[in-house]
């Protein structure tokens, strides 16, 4: 079963370092997860196993290859749930869908099927023929999902996907995780929420200023770091503030008399 | 010590709304306004600085009299002020929805401490000033240039009603451009409070479109319109135009300032030229004061509709209480239709809807199209005033071009709109979804313009067509046009590389330069084809002419087939920054 490998993956913007020397593999059936604070590094790194960002040094391969040697075909088993999906708002839900199926040339009669039970299932059956612009960030969002596993893809890149998504939908989205790797699809998921990532990710990876700083299983990392849950290990690795002292700053801010 | 805030909130808001005015999102989300700013004011004043040369030539060292310069300045006058008031009134319908508050604002503003009330009159002064501005661009060297000129032929003229000339034609051109910027402001408004909001949110596309389009086509037919004005009386349809009734405030106001300079030594012939131009011009000065207080009123009406109007739309105490978008019906004999006979294929299939839905309901593209069917409408205009349109008149050239002027124009602007993206920020799914088959994507794109913008315009002209050449003419005639449009959208498609409507945008400089020999072969392709279907009604015999057609066609696509191309499409060609500073090329 093919492999998605991410190999000492840099990325630099006007020379200043986003992601430094990343190194990681996800196996079929594997649910990876990614954290780090804002502005580690994690969008820039999915982008780029998205195939949509070249790196600046190193590369990601599928199954053996350069995804960038056939970008078609490693595409073709991709599905990608970015952090800020933006659409076409002239387009309705269901014409979003039945675009992205026929791209993927997908059967007719199968992407009918498919766009009719997503949208039933995600509760968007009656916008499902309103224009995109009127939707919902958490509406987009079930768009987003539901055009990403559209194909069946075997490898599925969540950045950050409960963005808007209400709570039952999150826990949908948790189950659902699991299910498909439970039908070996393997799974990146970049979350900021630690506690759905302690629930359904086989394995972490943290990152911090670009850079790997962990990447074992929860149970190894808890055990190493002699901590109880993953926020925990967490805020050893990459929290260098005290937050409460921080929330205590930024209250007094406020605070901070016009007069 | 805190320090004062300087701007109060609706100064700032008045300078937001202004620079919203210049946003764009086509080359990238991140393009320069400044850029644009610069390149629409470096138009707007060449444009006008080489109509004033143009227009004024005449006056230089021409030995007019002063009755000869009166009757010509009527022309030039009413050519200025129509200039002011459509190119204004183009501006206010280009800009039709960001004349209000749009729900992106509301947004964003409603929660602030800043009540409605200011962020409305920011508003209203950002569309002010904007009118201004577009007025003062067109009419600044207009005001100067036409008077200087004049001077240089009238040393009899002082500098006094020089300078009165000046004030007169820089206030009576800025006030047609304002009362043309006004009427579109009332005309939203008002629909706004007649309709409703779901009302007019449903019309409203369909009303900005027909006025760009009515007057991109005044823009475009009025050299033809501004001549003879004195000698053709007030008789015509141009008497009971808005124009006209400012002509008349300006020869109120300022028209004795040449009309009655001292006549200084002529020659028996100037003089009998300026005897005859002078009865002539007298014998129309009666008009003008009638038609300037047609001026007054007219003006007075759009200015007090739009003011009303705009105060009743603004009394709703929410700005974001704008109704929810309806669902689209979905028409499923249509999409069975299409589905069976036009694109079989998911590729095309893809292209062609997504080109349906980006060209009519994406602005920037619904706009640039609408400005291609005023093109076509202009040339139409003028074919039609020179052929004979009675009843089984004999098909001739300057009637059958017609219809290829119109689908050419609409092609033309295809062509331009499919290099516009729809939404640059949303091209990342159709690059995950991408699998290379940009031909059969393309495919569906081209039958998409040939359904969505050539039947229509064959359809449209066949009943007219009909009760002048005779079903069967007007039906060769639409057969026919449909096989040249084929061919057409071919040749423009030809060395089309990218992914319609998802690619950055990046503005063919060479184009530019090339515009005028396009433009002529344009027209005199059309002209060609037109005289072609001449014979080919005329003879009965359509069959040669399709057969003639295919040979270009399959040419093209061949030459389409076998050129080299990209080898993948490069969705986001290069990045901001580097297209800011035209290093692209």
């Amino acid at each position: 079963m093919a492999e998605l490998c991410a190999h000492h993956l840099s990325k630099y913007y006007a020379g200043v370092s986003v992601v430094k020397d990343v190194e990681f593999r996800i196996r079929p059936g594997e649910v990876v997860g990614y954290l780090g604070p804002n502005g580690s590094g994690k969008t820039t790194t999915t982008r780029m196993l998205a195939g949509l960002l070249e790196p600046s040094s190193g590369s990601v391969s599928y199954d053996g290859r350069n995804i960038h040697d056939d970008l078609m075909r490693y595409r073709a088993s991709l599905g990608y749930i970015p952090e800020e999906p933006s659409l076409y708002p002239f387009l309705s839900g269901r014409e979003h869908l039945q675009l992205i199926g026929r791209l993927r040339q997908m059967p007719e009669t199968l992407l009918d099927t498919k766009i009719d039970a997503f949208l039933g299932l995600f509760g968007l059956r009656l916008a499902a023929d309103q224009p995109i612009a009127s939707y919902s960030k958490g509406m987009r969002q079930k768009i987003v999902i539901s055009a990403a596993l559209l194909h069946d893809p075997a490898v599925v890149l969540f950045d950050e996907p409960e963005t808007g998504l209400d709570v039952t939908t999150t826990l949908v989205l948790r189950h659902m995780v699991q299910l498909l790797a439970q039908r070996g699809k393997a799974i990146l998921y970049s979350s900021h929420i630690l506690e759905v990532v302690e629930r359904v990710c086989h394995r972490v990876i943290v990152l911090h200023k670009g850079n790997v700083v962990a990447d074992d299983s929860i149970e190894r990392l808890r055990a190493l770091m002699s901590h109880t849950t993953l926020e925990g290990v967490f805020a050893e690795l990459v929290m260098r503030e005290d937050p409460e002292q921080m929330a205590r700053d930024l209250v007094n801010v406020s605070a901070l008399s016009t007069q | 010590m805190t320090r004062p805030t300087f701007r109060t909130p609706y100064a700032q808001l008045t300078r937001q709304f202004l620079r919203q005015f210049l946003e764009n999102d086509l080359i990238s989300p991140d393009s320069d306004s400044s850029q644009l700013l610069a390149v629409v004011g470096a138009l707007a004043v060449s444009v006008t600085l080489f109509i004033s040369m143009f227009m004024s030539a005449k006056f230089i060292g021409a030995l007019l009299t002063p009755g000869q310069a009166a009757v010509l300045l009527l022309d030039d006058k009413f050519f200025y002020l129509s200039l002011s008031m459509i190119a204004a009134a183009l501006m206010a319908a280009a800009q039709w929805d960001a004349l209000t508050i749009d729900p992106r604002d509301a947004a964003i503003l409603e929660p602030l401490p800043v009540s409605a009330a200011v962020i409305r009159r920011a508003k209203l002064t950002a569309v002010a000033v904007l009118g201004a501005a577009v007025a003062v661009a067109i009419n600044l060297f207009p005001s100067l240039i036409l008077p200087w000129l004049l001077a240089t032929n009238f040393p009899q003229m002082s500098i006094g009603p020089l300078l009165g000339l000046m004030t007169a034609h820089a206030v009576l051109t800025c006030g047609a451009a304002a009362f043309g910027y006004l009427t579109v402001i009332a005309i939203r408004e008002t629909l706004a409070v007649v309709l409703g909001r779901r009302g007019f949110a449903f019309v409203s596309p369909w009303v900005q479109g027909a006025l760009i389009v009515a007057m991109g086509s005044a823009l475009l037919l009025l050299p033809p319109s501004a001549t003879r004005i004195a000698q053709r009386g007030f008789d015509d349809w141009r008497a009971s135009s808005p124009p006209m009734w400012f002509l008349g405030v300006y020869e109120t106001i300022a028209g004795e300032v040449i009309a009655d300079l001292p006549r200084l030594e002529m020659n028996p012939r100037q003089a009998a030229t300026d005897i005859d131009m002078s009865a002539l011009y007298r014998q129309r000065r009666s008009n003008f004061p009638r038609l300037a207080g047609q001026a007054t009123a007219a003006f007075g009406a759009a200015l007090v509709m739009a003011v009303l109007a705009y105060l009743w739309n603004a009394r709703r105490p929410a700005l974001t209480a704008l109704p929810q978008a309806s669902a689209r019906r979905r028409w499923r004999a249509g999409h069975w239709i299409a589905n069976t006979l036009i694109v079989r294929e998911g590729t095309a299939r893809a292209g062609f809807y997504f080109a349906l839905a980006a060209m009519w309901r994406s602005k920037p593209h619904r706009v640039t199209l609408a400005c291609a069917v005023a093109a076509g409408v202009a040339m139409a205009v003028l074919a039609l005033s020179r052929a004979d349109v009675g009843r089984g008149a004999p098909p001739s050239t300057r009637l059958l071009i017609i219809q290829p002027l119109v689908y050419g124009a609409l092609l033309v602007g295809f062509r331009q709109i499919i290099r516009l993206p729809a939404e640059l920020r949303a091209n990342w799914g159709f690059k995950l979804a991408w699998r290379e088959r940009d031909r059969a994507f393309l495919g569906g794109v081209r039958r998409a313009a040939l359904v969505a913008l050539v039947l229509p315009v064959l359809a449209v002209l066949v009943p007219p067509f009909a009760f002048v050449i005779g079903i069967r003419g007007a039906l060769v005639h639409a057969a026919l046009g449909l096989a040249g449009a084929t061919v057409l959208l071919e040749a423009l498609l030809v060395s089309y590389d990218k992914v319609p409507f998802t690619c950055t945008y990046l503005p063919n400089e060479n184009t530019k330069a090339l515009l005028p020999i396009y433009a002529l072969a344009f027209v005199v392709g059309a002209g060609v084809f037109a005289r072609l279907q001449v014979g080919a009604i005329a003879s009965g015999n359509a069959i040669g002419i399709l057969v003639a057609l295919a040979v270009p066609f399959g040419l093209l696509r061949f030459w389409s087939l076998r050129r080299v191309r990209l080898r993948l499409v490069d969705f986001d060609e290069t990045p901001s920054s580097v297209q800011q500073l035209g290093l692209h090329r």
